[in-house]
């Protein structure tokens, strides 16, 4: 496992924790988790927000 | 000229028409362009939504939650306090004011600015002794040239920024819009401050005298066996349309009702409070066996009820020296009187007041309207409301409070400066500033850079979560989103290089200043009639092209747009600030040139030679 799978799974099992506890909104925890990815280096911002168009 | 060029011609020309003929708002006219050039093939359907995920949208968003962080936690009352002078002449109070609306301005949306400065400046013309308007229209450009100021002053500059990166040239710094910006925003400030107030029209029409004629309150006691008693007041009111009659109050076994609801019913010895014209009132009235009270009811009245109608009566007439001490004797639980500007957007707009069942959801009066300087025509209960309105509502000041919030109006005149709380208030300055800091020294890219800003906000509650949604104009959102590809079809096909040649050639003549003139100066007329954002969208392909055709810098080109779409000072649909003083000015559509004009000549003569010297060819 590299360190950027690592990453990411712990971003992501975080993130699960926190839709399940519902401690914090679930639109504030899909920012954070997309600032998170960003500031980690695993994308860059523009691809960031390329989730916000989301065609069918 | 090829079928694409002629295609995304034929829909920019239907685009831009609808912009100006103004029936329909101006995302739905953005989407409509947007699927046009979907369906047209000049936008691959895959790509039509790209927009909404384009930094400068974004970053726009953010910018608007920020921004509703400051004007929530009272940050900005704390720097008006600060920095306006209490007790200064006309120059110094009027360059303070629109000085303050310009730095507002250049880290806000505009019209957040505008709308938290207008009680400002509603008092401040008072302690002038000039009317409203000549305070609320310097306040508003200033508002709109400070937006030319900074990367996120103004949607537009986004934009720009936008299409210089899809140039492949980058981002524009944060402040790189300063230079010349700040420049022309002080020229255009000190212009105002010195000579320019003097062009605007003085009109006389809002605040509480502009309600004097219209109608005023009397009082009607209900006799013995008059035909009225039994009915409910919805009932009573229909009966006695023609006087356009409103009951608005209604005094009952010593108890004092405001806003009663329309399903009580009448009984004898109730005293009606009726708001109306009294010649037609008599008339409407003799049917029933009543008979008009005493203009001066209070020889007759209960101790109770003799205060307050005397003050309401008193505060609707309105006589123009207002009495100081009735700001001083308000309570929470009492019947004030409040002026109510309607902001673009607000829920308000397009609805009557019947529509809206103020007395039954609110308990409160709409008494009078101001439309552009008059009572409009129409009948009050059933007027649609339009944005920049001026309403003149009575009710209790919790009802009121809370009636402000949920519709999106600006109350006039009687907000005091205060801070409600002044941690939260320095948390929502220092994200602010932290957001800024961190595009300024170039660490992250403004769109990233905003939305942690916004989490931020949401984390130290400076923006609780439910309002974050709220705090975005999503109409904006929706026509950048979509007006961002229909630009680049522009581009794509070639038409906007086709249209930048012709340019060149005719009116510019292969000369290179005479081009950027004449980039601003359209940019600028285009601007006035439409929304500035939409302006600089389509702009810009435009001055790449010129740019391109001469061989010179575009860079010289893309801030002569910015600058240009942020000049919308001729007319009050040009810019949402000036509509909003529309009503509280008392102003017409051609109010507005005798004090714009000089100031576009006056942002032409001063921003050409710094954007040559900042911005080299």
């Amino acid at each position: 496992m590299t360190m950027a799978i690592g990453l990411i799974l712990a971003i992501l099992l975080v993130a699960l924790v926190f839709f399940v506890t519902e401690l914090v909104r679930m639109d504030l925890v899909a920012v954070l988790v997309l600032s998170a990815l960003a500031l980690g280096g695993r994308m860059t911002p523009a691809e960031a927000f390329s989730g916000f168009p989301t065609p069918p | 000229m090829t079928m694409p060029q002629i295609l995304i011609f034929a829909i920019l020309t239907a685009t831009m028409a609808l912009f100006l003929w103004g029936r329909f708002r101006h995302d739905i006219v953005a989407l409509l362009a947007l699927m046009a050039c979907v369906v047209a093939g000049l936008v691959p359907a895959a790509e039509a939504f790209v927009g909404f995920g384009h930094p400068a949208v974004i970053t726009v968003a953010c910018v608007l939650v920020l921004s509703q962080g400051l004007q929530k936690t009272g940050a900005v009352d704390w720097l008006a306090r600060t920095v306006l002078p209490r007790e200064a002449g006309r120059l110094t109070s009027m360059a303070a004011l629109m000085g303050l609306g310009a730095l507002l301005s250049g880290f806000m949306n505009n019209v957040g600015a505008m709308a938290l400065l207008m009680p400002v400046a509603v008092q401040l013309s008072d302690r002038l002794e000039l009317t409203p308007g000549q305070v609320l229209m310097p306040l508003a450009f200033g508002t709109i040239l400070g937006g030319m100021t900074t990367l996120i002053g103004t949607p537009p500059n986004l934009i720009v920024s936008g299409f210089r990166a899809e140039a492949g040239l980058g981002h524009f710094a944060m402040f790189d819009f300063a230079p010349v910006g700040v420049a022309v925003a002080l020229a255009g400030v000190a212009f105002v401050a010195l000579i320019g107030w003097r062009l605007v029209p003085a009109r006389k029409a809002s605040g509480a005298e502009g309600f004097e004629t219209a109608s005023y309150m009397t009082e009607v006691r209900m006799p013995e066996k008059s035909k009225a008693i039994g009915l409910t007041l919805r009932q009573f009111e229909d009966e006695i349309d023609d006087s356009e009659a409103q009951v608005v109050g209604l005094v009952r076994n010593e108890v004092r009702m405001t806003a009663p609801h329309g399903g009580r019913r009448i009984r004898e010895g109730d005293i009606l409070v009726l708001k109306a014209d009294v010649e037609t009132l008599a008339k409407a009235l003799a049917v029933f066996g009543i008979k008009l009270e005493e203009q001066d009811p209070s020889s007759e009245k209960e101790e109770t009820t003799k205060a307050k109608t005397a003050k309401d009566k008193k505060t609707a007439k309105a006589k123009a020296d207002e009495d100081p001490e009735e700001e001083d004797s308000k309570r929470d639980d009492e019947i004030v009187l409040r002026e109510l500007a309607v902001l673009p957007g607000s829920s308000l707009v397009g609805r009557s007041a019947s529509d809206l069942r103020l007395r039954t959801r609110y308990g409160l009066n709409l008494l009078a309207v101001s439309r552009e300087g008059h009572p409009p025509k129409a009948r009050l209960r059933t007027l649609k409301l339009k944005s920049g309105d001026l309403l003149l509502m009575q009710g209790p000041a919790e009802v009121m409070a809370d009636f402000v919030n949920d519709t999106g109006c600006v109350p006039l005149g009687e907000r005091a400066l205060r801070i409600p709380d002044k941690r939260m208030a320095i948390i929502a300055g220092a994200i602010m500033l932290g957001a800024v800091g961190i595009v300024t020294a170039g660490l992250l890219p403004a769109a990233a850079a905003f939305t942690l800003g916004v989490i931020a906000s949401m984390l130290l509650r400076t923006v609780p979560p439910r309002q974050v949604y709220t705090a975005i104009d999503w109409p904006v959102i929706v026509l950048l989103a979509a007006l961002i590809p229909v630009a680049g079809a522009m581009q794509a096909t070639g038409a906007a290089d086709l249209l930048a040649r012709f340019l060149v050639e005719t009116i510019a003549q292969g000369n290179a200043i005479t081009a950027l003139v004449v980039i601003m100066v359209t940019t600028m007329f285009l601007s006035d009639v439409m929304n500035n954002a939409a302006t600089a969208a389509v702009l810009c392909p435009i001055a790449i092209g010129i740019a391109a055709a001469l061989g010179v810098n575009p860079d010289s080109f893309l801030m002569a747009v910015a600058i240009g779409a942020s000049c919308a000072f001729l007319t009050p649909i040009g810019h949402q600030n000036n509509t909003l003083i529309l009503g509280p000015g008392g102003f017409g559509f051609g109010d507005y040139w005798k004090l714009g004009l000089p100031l576009e000549v006056i942002v032409v003569a001063v921003s050409i030679p710094l954007l040559l010297i900042v911005w080299p060819l």
